[in-house]
Order: structure tokens, then C-alpha cells, then sequence
């Protein structure tokens, strides 16, 4: 009983945070079974039902979501363009993430030469725009998933390698950091299983937090050409593809543009809700 | 059969578990290097708490992080010294053989118990890991160690607070999990810094009873850092009086807190203030530490101290002094008394 309450009280998890994941979960869930559920030839085109109008404007319309002007069936294409995002933004953010903390820890515990010259790299990369780095990958390796995955990563460590660099310092200070040396706990041990536990949740927030930037970059990139090409699609593509017909027929546009964001809204008010359920000062008032 | 045991085991005691002898660590500053502990002798036998007192900065936290090896690289360089633990210089260790030494032969518990413990580990978990860390030992084993330690450390219903997290549990039961972490490996000496400074008084003297309660049943060798002579008075059985990074005074308590020789003692004792008189103002000891810069060739407290004399400002005395009790003075040295002293002050 009392260890039920101690649970709920550690997870209690409000009904719109649950109800947002639940729906994300769905959406994306839904979204990467699409090759089973939904097993077409993405290049396949039918030009005799091009640009049907949605059933929720036409009820006798047999395309939910209408097709566009290739006559491909929006619904369809919806499920493989938020797959696609959601692909590549979460490898992205692993990658970025896992170099980013690379980094933050070499250049906080090394100090000196090592952490003036990262520092130095970081605000290099934060003073370039995404774009312009998106750009020029693309017109290197060629608009590809792998160089948006590039993009993402390239553009993406920085912040975390700030946050973990100045997360160690502090850490490194810290009165238990000298403690668990004073009992003989070794180097690795120490980086491994005190400096990286501590520093998983703020981790966890900002991995969250730049999730939802970086699905609306891989789409930025998408639009404009630089990440997917036909006939694969993302939701970018989409919303690219769609904008020719914004005043005959919207629903091509805005049908992934509300896609993207509600997907951002989810991840972000996840992230925020896990932030202050993650911060450490705040668990020790309650 | 039975005395040659006995007399076996007096040997053994008068064995000292730890000798350090000219201890320097510098620190590395803009202006030069600054003697933070400038040639400290110290020997410890088991069974005895020593105290080191001084004020802020006067080299007492240096010297076991020095003896330790937790002084950063980068700031601070052990210039000279030996540290004799079983058998071993400990200064000559490398950096893996020290970790064995930590925790295992020497442990250490720090001023503030929260900060001390990690807040993301339960403190179940935190007394396993110093166990595992040492010995080959599987985890269910560890677990009914680590209850049997909270037991020793008098904390209440261990098995409870296995599963608890530091900031779940007052001060007082946070030192005496670093305590019992501290303990967990049967270590041979105990160095606590300042283990009372941040706990409330009631709290303070429980501490105390218990460090000393544990010197009693394990033998342990204790060296207790503090600015308190309250503390001091209250458990320990010899003290060091440091001061700008070497030892001024030393020997045993009682000796020196009944007939203390060096000016400064005198004036950290004039300072403790007393229940029965009725003073306007508290005793202060005039000055401030001075900056020091490597090699100091006259005596260090000669600025701040009242009976100082061209000698002090010329040369830096000794210790000299006798029955182990010591004192590095030109004017009091072997003597408490102004009469009595080699040398009358101008």
C-alpha cells in the first residue's frame, strides 16, 4: 500500500500528459507500421483520381484525407511522411545527443586546452545557421535521409555538450564526487556511474525538448528540397508538394502541417511536464 | 600464554598505524606557490583520536587530502614528505594502488553529509557500492552488511532506510550513513573533516559519542579536523594546533589545554567563550593569517603574536619541547610561564 502511493506519487502522471502520449504513441506507432498497414508502391501514381476531394468535405469521396496531384491517396502518404520524420529527427537526436555528451564530459573533466578548443567548436556551430550547414551538406552528399541525419547532428551536440559541460563543473565540485574517490572509487566508476546518473535527467529533458526542433527541421529541409526526394515523402515534402494548391485545395498543406504541429505540441508539453518532474530541486521540496 | 598475548598485543599498539613525516604541499598561485602545509610531522597509533585544530586556511584540510591524494594536479604540488602506511609510502603509490588504499585502509567523512552522499542513489545502494568496489562479494551478501553498518551507526530500523534517498533523512542520519559508509571496509584509520561543523549541537555531540563509541569497539585510529576546541576538548586524546601550514603545538589534551605554551594556542583557548563570565565582548586574536610565500625563514605567527622578539622575526623556531608535548616557539618552549622563559619579550 504505502509503496503503491510512494509510486503514484513518483509517476503520477496528469490525464492531458497522459493523454498526449497516448495520441503520440498512436500517431507514431501507427505511422511506423505503415509499410504493413498500408503496403504501397510510393512511386505508383493514378493521374484519373488526381486531386479528390477528402471524404470530410465529400462524403462520397473514398480517400479520407483526399489524394494529391499525382492522384496518390493523402492518407497513405501521411502515414509514411510522419514515419520517415519521426525516423530520421529520433536518430538524429540519438546520435547528436550521445556526441553531444561525448564531448561535454571530455571538455569538463579534461579542462585547460581541451575545453577552451570544444567551447570554441560549440560556438562556432552555434554561430552558423542550421540551414546554411543543411544546405551545403545537401549540396555535398546529395539530399539523402543519412545527410538530414548528418544536419541534424551536426547542428544538433552543441547545446548538449554545453548543458553537460556545465552540468560537470558543477558536478565536479561536488562534496559526493570527492567522497566516492575518498572510498577508492576509480576514475571510470566515477564518470560512469555517478557524473552520467546525475546528469541523465536534465539529459533526458534536453534530448526531449530538441526532439520537436529538430522534427521541424528535418520538415524545413524537406521543403526545401534539401532531405527527402520523390518519390519518398516526408512531411515536408508534403506540405511542399501541397503548397501549389493552397487556395484550390488546402486540405494538401495543411493536413501535414497540422500533423507537425501536433507532434511538436505533444513532445514539447511531455518535455516540459518531465522537466519539473525530473528536477532534482523540485523533487526535494515535495 | 595469555601475557605474552597481551604483551603481544601492547606491542601492536604501540605501533603507529600511520607516520607522516615533512609533509609539503604547495599551492600553485599568480604571485608564487604558497606553502599550504610546510614540513608536518604526524604520527597516529591505533586506538587514538587525534585532533588537528586551526583556523580557515591554515593547511589542516591540505594535509589529508594530500595524504589521501585527492589535491588537484593542476593547482597543487606535494613538494616533499612520507606517509608510512602499513608498510608502504603512500606518496609513492600510483594512482590504482591508492584507490585500494581508499575507503579500504584509510576512509574519510566530510563536513556535510548531504552534499557527501549521492542524491540519486538510494543509500542502500551507496553503502553496496563501496562494498563491492572493495571485496568479491554478492549483492544479497552486501545487503545484510550494509544493515548490519546502519545497525552500528545506531540508525533505526536499517531495513527501511536501505531504500531510502539522502534528502529523505535528517542531518544527523546523513552523517552517520557517511559514517557507515566510511566504515563498511573495516578501514584502519578514520579522517573525519569537520564531520560535526554543519549538524546542530544536540546532533554535534551525538556524532561525537558515536565516533568515539566506534574507537572503543573497533579500534580505529581517528584524525579529527576542526576549528572547534570544544570538539577537541570533548574527544580527543592528543592534538596538533596548526597554523600557516605547519604544527605549532602538540601533545595531549589535557596537557595542553591545562598549560598551553604557544601564544597562539593561548589565544584560540582566550577565544572559547565561557557560560560564567559577563563580557561586553568576545577575545579575538589581533590580525589576520598572513600570506605566506615559500621559504619562510622567521616565525609565522610573529606578526599577530604580543610577545614577539627579534629571533621571531629572524629565524623560524622547531618544535622543541618535552614527554611529547611540543611547541614551535622562541619565547615559550618547555615552559608556561612568562618568568620561566629562555627568552623575556622586549
Amino acid at each position: 500500500m504505502g509503496k503503491q502511493n510512494k509510486m503514484k506519487k513518483r509517476w503520477g502522471i496528469p490525464p492531458m500528459i497522459l493523454f498526449l502520449m497516448v495520441t503520440f504513441v498512436i500517431i507514431v506507432g501507427a505511422a511506423l507500421l505503415a509499410p504493413v498497414l498500408a503496403p504501397v508502391d510510393l512511386g505508383a501514381t493514378d493521374l484519373t483520381q488526381r486531386l479528390a476531394k477528402p471524404s470530410f468535405l465529400d462524403p462520397t469521396s473514398p480517400y479520407l484525407m483526399g489524394t494529391d496531384n499525382l492522384g496518390r491517396d493523402v492518407a497513405v502518404r501521411l502515414l509514411y511522411a510522419i514515419r520517415s520524420t519521426v525516423l530520421i529527427s529520433f536518430t538524429g537526436m540519438v546520435i547528436a545527443t550521445a556526441l553531444g555528451t561525448a564531448l561535454g564530459i571530455i571538455s569538463g573533466l579534461a579542462g585547460g586546452v581541451t575545453d577552451v578548443i570544444i567551447s570554441f567548436l560549440t560556438d562556432v556551430r552555434l554561430s552558423v545557421p542550421t540551414t546554411f550547414i543543411g544546405i551545403i551538406l545537401a549540396c555535398i552528399l546529395g539530399a539523402r535521409p543519412a545527410t538530414t541525419v548528418l544536419v541534424i547532428t551536426i547542428t544538433g551536440w552543441s547545446s548538449f555538450c554545453r548543458l553537460v559541460r556545465s552540468q560537470i563543473f558543477q558536478l565536479k565540485k561536488a562534496a559526493f564526487i570527492e567522497a566516492s574517490r575518498s572510498m577508492g572509487a576509480s576514475g571510470v566508476r566515477i564518470v560512469f556511474e555517478h557524473i552520467l546518473v546525475n546528469i541523465a535527467s536534465p539529459l533526458i529533458v534536453q534530448a526531449t525538448m530538441e526532439l520537436s526542433g529538430f522534427i521541424l527541421l528535418e520538415s524545413t529541409l524537406s521543403f526545401l528540397g534539401l532531405g527527402i526526394e520523390p518519390p519518398g515523402t516526408s512531411l515536408g515534402v508534403m506540405v511542399s508538394n501541397g503548397r501549389d494548391y493552397m487556395l484550390t485545395h488546402w486540405w494538401l498543406a495543411m493536413i501535414p502541417s497540422v500533423v507537425i504541429v501536433v507532434l511538436i505540441l505533444q513532445i514539447s508539453l511531455v518535455g516540459d511536464w518531465l522537466r519539473d518532474k525530473l528536477d532534482p530541486k523540485l523533487k526535494r521540496i515535495s | 600464554m595469555n601475557t605474552e598475548k597481551e604483551l603481544e598485543r601492547r606491542e601492536e599498539a604501540k605501533k603507529p598505524v600511520l607516520e607522516v613525516h615533512n609533509l609539503k604541499s604547495y599551492y600553485q598561485s599568480r604571485d608564487g606557490e604558497v606553502p599550504a602545509v610546510d614540513g608536518v610531522d604526524l604520527t597516529l597509533y591505533p586506538g587514538e583520536i587525534v585532533g588537528i585544530v586551526g583556523e580557515s586556511g591554515c593547511g589542516k584540510s591540505t594535509v589529508v587530502r594530500s595524504l589521501m591524494g585527492l589535491m588537484d594536479p593542476v593547482t597543487s604540488r606535494r613538494e616533499a614528505g612520507t606517509a608510512l602506511f602499513e608498510d608502504k609510502d603512500l606518496f609513492q603509490l600510483s594512482e590504482k594502488e591508492l584507490c585500494k588504499v581508499r575507503g579500504k585502509g584509510i576512509s574519510m567523512i566530510f563536513q556535510n553529509p548531504l552534499s557527501a552522499l549521492d542524491p540519486v542513489y538510494t543509500i542502500g545502494n551507496q553503502i553496496v557500492e563501496i562494498l563491492k568496489n572493495h571485496e568479491r562479494i554478492t549483492d544479497k551478501e552486501a545487503r545484510e552488511r550494509a544493515i548490519e553498518l546502519l545497525r552500528q551507526v545506531n540508525i533505526p530500523s536499517p531495513e527501511l532506510r536501505l531504500n531510502q534517498y539522502p534528502h529523505e533523512l535528517s542531518g544527523g542520519m546523513q552523517q552517520r550513513v557517511v559514517i557507515a559508509i566510511a566504515l563498511a571496509c573495516n578501514p584502519k584509520i578514520l579522517i573525519a573533516d569537520e564531520p560535526t561543523t554543519a549538524l546542530d549541537v544536540t546532533v554535534q555531540a551525538q556524532i561525537l559519542a558515536l565516533i568515539r563509541e566506534l574507537r572503543d569497539r573497533l579500534n580505529i585510529a581517528v584524525i579529527l579536523i576542526t576549528h572547534n576546541m570544544g570538539v577537541v576538548a570533548a574527544i580527543c586524546d592528543r592534538m596538533f594546533v596548526m597554523y600557516g601550514g605547519v604544527v605549532v603545538e602538540e601533545g595531549r589534551c589535557e596537557e595542553i589545554f591545562s598549560k598551553p605554551w604557544h601564544p597562539y594556542t593561548r589565544g584560540l583557548l582566550a577565544a572559547i567563550p565561557s557560560i560564567d563570565e559577563d563580557k561586553e565582548t568576545l577575545y579575538t586574536i589581533p590580525g589576520q593569517v598572513d600570506a605566506l610565500k615559500a621559504p619562510v625563514n622567521f616565525c609565522r605567527f610573529q606578526k599577530r603574536c604580543s610577545y614577539a622578539c627579534s629571533k621571531c622575526r629572524e629565524e623560524e623556531p622547531e618544535l622543541s619541547g618535552e614527554d611529547g608535548h611540543l611547541s614551535r616557539c622562541w619565547v615559550f618552549s618547555g615552559s608556561d610561564d612568562l618568568e620561566q622563559a629562555k627568552v623575556v619579550a622586549p
